[in-house]
């Protein structure tokens, strides 16, 4: 069967913020929306168009990826692009987080994504070394195929982390684990050359808008400009020794460069001479930065909060703005300036190795200027052109300076008569680096906006009941969620383990499902290998609806009908309907073909008429009689015929109706019948069963507890189902590994490879949901209730021996379920022993004995001797004290008679 | 067979020390596994000794002796036999190990590297036991044992995520070291093999801690600590799902008589004292189980061949024989399967004390 096929949901599900880190920013092509895609596997959209440092609005939340979401780009101001490690690329609304269309062709995650808006072309890159080329249909909206799939670049000989695509849309770059940046012709569709200099992973590539020229950041910490016509680098430079560069921001307006990445400093640095400043640094590793169109950098990181600073201007750079933002400027780099002295102070102990690491750079340029000498003599000419350049610049600088110094000393005593508040905003970035050593409290101040995140779930154990978890999330909360999302208990911050060892109960029952926390939250995954293999009590099973006392409850199959009783619910009305509409069909085309009978023996009557008609005007052509009297004559005559008509299909829909309600007696009947012989089947299953048991019964009649008393609550009672109150609104996730097409109702097209995967909240679904999509092993317990046969029986062999032997010798061994009790096993073998447990004084209370007055049972284990409590289960004897898969031994005695009178 | 033993004395030639022993062993069913493993580890110079150091005289009944009693005895009967050149019968030793270890019970061939492995660590947690009786099972087997003094090493592995450029690095004991051989390489180049990066990518992703995620990661293993006696165990028995057996390759792996092992961590101490070799385990066949085994192992810079109970000097080029067969070449089954290089100065340190 398919063993692939399994279903998951999510618990507690995040709406407007993210739950974990940020993994990639985009800003619509107007500016006005950002987009955030998160590894709690959704997406939001900000509106930030807002004036000044105001909150931004939520717009709108995109669930639709199952895994990390790891890359967005804007189609327009209305589409957006996603790419996910669940293998999915998908295309959705921006307003209103609805999905337009998903593909999968990857075979890995999907790590970037670019858009080429002039030529509606989207480029996807993974980790299965492969480049997807789409073309976007014009209306995506009215055309179900929105993303027609194009070429498959294959060629990159390690994963793809970055990619590219030029403004033209005729040339695309990627980057990766590869090393080497390739290059790759959109309109012959082959690979062209690739570009060597980097020594690790390559984290981001970007055009610059000329199209000649890209940028590249590493792991290695390196950022290098690239001239694509001579295929060489303009300029490289290390930037980080702390960790890798992960994301590029082009600003070429300011002639700058910002760059972030793993050692949490945001820098800017110049297009032309590669100059670097450090700007801010973040309390996380920064994976993901975009500038808007006023001036404000968003920051994505490894936390879930989203932060945006205002930056300023770049060094050297005039603007036709109030002279302070100029000073600012001015004193921001000064004061850099210091910083990075002061931090080559701290990080004397580091220069040597940073030495190292120079030498080891120059090493390196040697050899790919080996690579590229042609390159790099035309560079020498162009960085001592540059260099003089420079000098020119420096000493242009200096008199600026001396200037501003000047200016600075005027306006200086301006500042102070003003108000402190308005320089705190607009000095942010100096006040931050003024108190670099205590940076939170500083970053706090930097922070223009922040959208907080919610905390995510960064530890999980299920306990022993296998029906709650206990969780803890980053913020140190810790909480106790139900299977089906309802939250039991919160807890606080307190102590995990402690937490778990008091509220873990001692019982033992066997695993059914599997929990993963990868994207921040609960997502709880059933397969039918494990699914049905629970039964509990009903009384140790919290929040279960219907359920009766005593009986066994098989968890699994509530679970499973909790999930999908909407969708079977819808299914069969969506099943009558069509039977109807079916109906409606068969008799409508019977009226038609009536109808066409009809009006064919009409027109044969009219051909006839008009041939009469023909005739008769032949004679009246010859008779020369009055027209207009005859054709009156035949018009009431029409008229006649419609009315009858008309009557006809009345009767008709009369007798279709009356038809409907006998045949929906009858479906009804057939159903009783059909339940009755279902009752019937499993009656005589049962009685089959019993049979087969009763054989078994003749063979190791004694060996065995009779376990009528244990039969499951669903099969006593086939349709009153208990459910779990599963929270609205919980998306399910389906993984499938059957199709490879599939056109739903809502629109979607999904062209698969492998296992498919499909997203649904769970009380959305409408019915139509069918072949394919809902697992086979589920429909068939949902709508048949049959489930996979299990080689094993779960029964466990218990061999009960005297404990001394002197005083008995009796012995007997038992095969029963882990869920009975000792109480329960005390009670058969007394019976099996003719234990003589009636005393004087319980004579009177004869009827009710508890056995386990007189009796106790003993487990060996090791060098321990536990004496076993009556209301614990075999199977929580087998798993905590046993401790084996061997047969049980346990040990019985009578009580001593001193103990049985002290009670 | 006299004849024989008289020609090895004069091969061994004058400048021989006479207090050192060459003694054949007997084979009791397929025992040349154990014989040249326990020839090898005789020549190590500093495990004999502690061998010898542990011999107790009182015991004499097999019943009374455990494994590590069998072999200091064995070790001291070749130790101070009273001919330079002969044979000893390991009655006592094979008939101890047949009974502990239901592994090597029947008369069948057994790989000779599982032996090693299992008698280093039994003579290990032996000696143990013996001088810590009352220390419990957990607190015991931490503590540091002169066989972990003379073949023990630590691995270090360090795992790199490929998404949040963190690494972890876990420390793992070796007491020997299993190599993979390519055709027409050295031992110098296996090395370098044993430290190239191993991408965990596909089905085989890392789980990050730092992203609570499976991600791709870059593993790369290095040699932190360096043995004093390292043995090297070269993977020849590869297996092939196709066949579903284990296949012998006799891959050429010309193996340097001295090496210094570049593949250790930054903080690896001794990383420049080179290694020499003094003891080859050789197979002959096409399977682990099958075949036979013998040894050859320097003693005072002459090269012995010793087969069960014979031993034969050899010249040292005759040692290139056993390397294994360059691509294109008709097989030959003899090759080198466990070496055993010592640490240079250390061997000039016992020299000197003597």
């Amino acid at each position: 069967m398919d063993k692939k096929s399994k279903v998951s949901f999510i618990v507690d599900p995040t709406q407007k913020t993210h739950r974990l880190g940020i993994n990639k920013l985009a800003i619509s092509p107007n500016g006005t929306l950002l987009a955030t895609a998160g590894r709690d596997s959704t997406l939001n959209i900000f509106n930030i168009a807002k004036s000044g440092f105001q909150q931004p609005t939520h717009v709108s939340h995109f669930n639709g990826h199952t895994d990390w979401v790891n890359c967005v780009e804007f189609c327009n101001n209305d589409l957006i692009f996603s790419g996910s490690s669940d293998g999915t690329v998908k295309l959705w609304d921006s307003s209103n987080g609805k999905e337009l269309c998903g593909i999968k062709n990857h075979l890995d995650y999907v790590s970037c994504l670019a858009y080429c808006s002039n030529t509606a072309q989207l480029i996807t890159g993974g980790f299965d070394h492969n480049l997807i080329l789409y073309k976007i249909n014009e209306k995506p909206r009215v055309n179900r195929k929105m993303i027609s799939y194009q070429v498959n670049y294959k060629g990159n000989k390690d994963s793809i982390y970055s990619l590219d695509i030029n403004q033209k849309g005729n040339l695309i770059i990627s980057g990766g684990a590869e090393k080497v940046i390739r290059f790759w012709d959109i309109r012959q569709k082959k690979k062209l050359w690739k570009m060597v200099g980097h020594r690790e992973n390559i984290r981001d590539l970007k055009f610059l808008p000329d199209g000649n020229r890209l940028l590249s950041a590493g792991s290695d910490g390196m950022l290098f400009l690239w001239d694509i016509r001579n295929k060489s680098f303009v300029w490289k430079k290390k930037i980080s020794h702390k960790g890798g560069i992960w994301s590029i921001n082009v600003d070429l307006e300011n002639d700058q460069i910002i760059t972030s990445g793993k050692d949490r400093w945001i820098r800017r640095s110049s297009l032309k001479n590669c100059e670097t400043k450090n700007i801010i640094k973040n309390d996380f590793s920064v994976t993901s930065i975009c500038k808007d169109p006023n001036n404000k950098l968003w920051i994505a990181d490894h936390s879930s909060n989203l932060k945006c600073f205002q930056l300023g201007l770049p060094l050297g750079k005039k603007k036709l703005k109030p002279n302070n933002e100029i000073e600012i400027e001015i004193q921001m780099d000064e004061k850099e300036n210091n910083e990075n002295e002061n931090e080559n102070e701290n990080e004397n102990e580091n220069e040597n190795e940073k030495e190292k690491e120079k030498e080891k750079e120059k090493e390196k340029e040697k050899e790919t200027k080996e690579e590229n000498e042609k390159e790099n003599e035309k560079e020498k000419k162009e960085n001592e052109k540059e260099k003089e350049k420079e000098k020119e610049k420096e000493k242009e600088k200096e008199k600026e300076k001396e200037k501003e110094k000047e200016k600075e000393k005027e306006k200086e005593k301006e500042k102070e008569k003003e108000n402190e508040k308005e320089n705190e905003e607009k000095n942010q970035e100096i006040i931050i680096k003024e108190t670099k050593n205590e940076e939170n409290n500083d970053n706090k101040k930097k922070i223009k906006i922040m959208i907080s995140g919610e905390p995510g779930i960064i530890k999980h154990q299920i306990l022993n009941d296998n029906i709650r978890i206990l969780v803890k999330k980053s913020d140190g909360q810790v909480y106790l969620f139900h299977i089906c999302g309802s939250l039991l208990e919160e807890y606080g911050k307190c102590d995990f383990q402690e937490k778990l060892k008091e509220i873990n109960p001692f019982i033992f029952i066997p695993k059914w499902f599997t929990v993963t926390t990868f994207t921040g939250s609960l997502m709880i995954t059933l397969n039918v290998k494990n699914v049905f293999l629970a039964n509990n009590f009903s009384e140790n099973i919290p929040l279960l609806q219907n359920g009766k006392k005593g009986n066994v409850i098989n968890i699994g199959k509530v679970l499973l009908d909790s999930l999908f009783h909407i969708w079977h619910k819808n299914r069969l009305k969506m099943r009558k309907e069509k039977e109807i509409e079916m109906k409606r069909e068969m008799e409508k085309r019977k009226r038609e073909q009536e109808e066409k009978k009809e009006k064919k023996e009409k027109e044969k009557e009219k051909e006839n008429e008009t041939r009469k008609e023909q005739e008769q005007e032949r004679k009246k052509e010859k008779q020369t009689e009055n027209e207009k009297g005859t054709d009156e004559n035949e018009e009431d005559k029409d008229k006649d015929t419609d009315q009858e008509e008309e009557k006809e299909r009345e009767k008709e829909k009369g007798k279709g109706k009356k038809k409907k309600e006998k045949e929906k007696k009858k479906k009804d009947n057939k159903e009783k019948r059909k339940k009755e012989k279902k009752k019937d089947k499993e009656q005589e299953k049962e009685k089959e069963k019993e049979k087969k048991n009763g054989k078994k019964k003749n063979k190791e009649s004694d060996n065995e507890i009779n376990m009528e008393l244990i039969k499951t609550e669903d099969e006593k009672m086939q349709y009153a189902k208990t459910y779990f109150p599963i929270q609205p609104k919980t998306p399910l996730i389906l993984h499938t590994d059957q199709i490879s097409l599939i056109t739903t109702s809502q629109g979607k097209y999904i062209k698969s490879k492998g296992v498919q995967i499909f997203k649904y909240n769970f009380d959305e679904f409408e019915g139509h949901e069918d072949d394919g999509i809902i697992p086979i092993w589920v429909e068939d317990f949902i709508c048949n209730r049959t489930i996979p046969k299990t080689k094993n029986d779960n029964k466990l062999a218990i061999n009960i021996l005297p404990y001394d032997k002197k005083k008995s010798k009796k012995t007997t061994r038992i095969q029963c379920y882990h869920l009975i009790s000792i109480r329960r096993v005390l009670e058969n073998i007394s019976k099996r022993f003719n234990l003589k447990l009636l005393k004087k004084d319980d004579q009177e209370n004869s009827e009710k004995i508890k056995v386990e007055k007189y009796v106790e049972l003993i487990c060996k284990a090791g060098n321990k001797e536990v004496l076993l409590e009556p209301q614990w289960t075999l199977g929580t004897i087998q798993k905590f004290i046993w401790k084996s898969y061997k047969e049980m031994e346990l040990y019985w005695r009578l009580k001593p008679e001193k103990e049985i009178k002290k009670k | 067979m006299g004849v024989g033993y008289s020609k090895t004395e004069k091969d061994l030639g004058e400048g021989f020390p006479k207090e050192e022993r060459l003694m054949g062993l007997n084979n009791y069913g397929n025992t040349c596994y154990a014989n040249s493993i326990l020839q090898s580890l005789y020549h190590c110079i500093p495990f004999r000794e502690f061998v010898l150091s542990q011999h107790n005289k009182e015991l004499s009944k097999i019943e009374q002796m455990n494994l590590l009693n069998c072999l200091s005895e064995l070790f001291h009967n070749i130790r101070y036999n009273s001919k330079q050149i002969g044979k000893v019968g390991p009655r006592k030793f094979i008939g101890k190990l047949r009974k502990v270890n239901l592994l090597f019970a029947g008369k069948t061939q057994q790989d000779a590297q599982e032996f090693l492995n299992f008698l280093l660590n039994e003579i290990s947690d032996l000696y143990l036991q013996h001088k810590y009786p009352e220390m419990n099972l957990h607190d015991r087997s931490r503590q540091e044992t002169e066989i972990h003094k003379i073949f023990r090493g630590e691995l270090s592995t360090e795992t790199k995520c490929r998404c949040c450029e963190s690494s972890t690095s876990r420390k793992e004991h070796f007491l020997d070291l299993s190599l993979d051989i390519q055709e027409n390489c050295s031992l110098t180049n296996c090395f370098k093999q044993f430290s190239i990066p191993e991408k965990l990518v596909g089905e085989n992703k890392y789980y990050c801690e730092c992203c609570r995620s499976l991600q791709e990661a870059y593993k790369t293993t290095r040699i932190s600590k360096l043995p004093q006696i390292l043995v090297i165990h070269q993977k020849r028995f590869k297996y092939f799902e196709r066949i579903q057996s284990h296949k012998k390759l006799f891959h050429k792996v010309s193996l340097p008589l001295e090496f210094k092992i570049l593949n250790t961590t930054k903080k690896c101490k001794k990383k420049n004292i080179p290694y020499e070799l003094f003891a080859m385990v050789i197979h002959k066949g096409h399977a682990p189980h099958f075949g036979h085994y013998v040894a050859i192992i320097k003693s005072h810079d002459k090269w012995i061949l010793m087969d069960d109970e014979r031993v034969i000097v050899v010249n040292e080029n005759f040692l290139e024989y056993f390397f294994g067969t360059p691509v294109g070449e008709s097989v030959h089954n003899e090759t080198s399967y466990i070496l055993f290089y010592q640490q240079m100065d250390h061997k000039k340190n016992i020299q000197e004390q003597k």
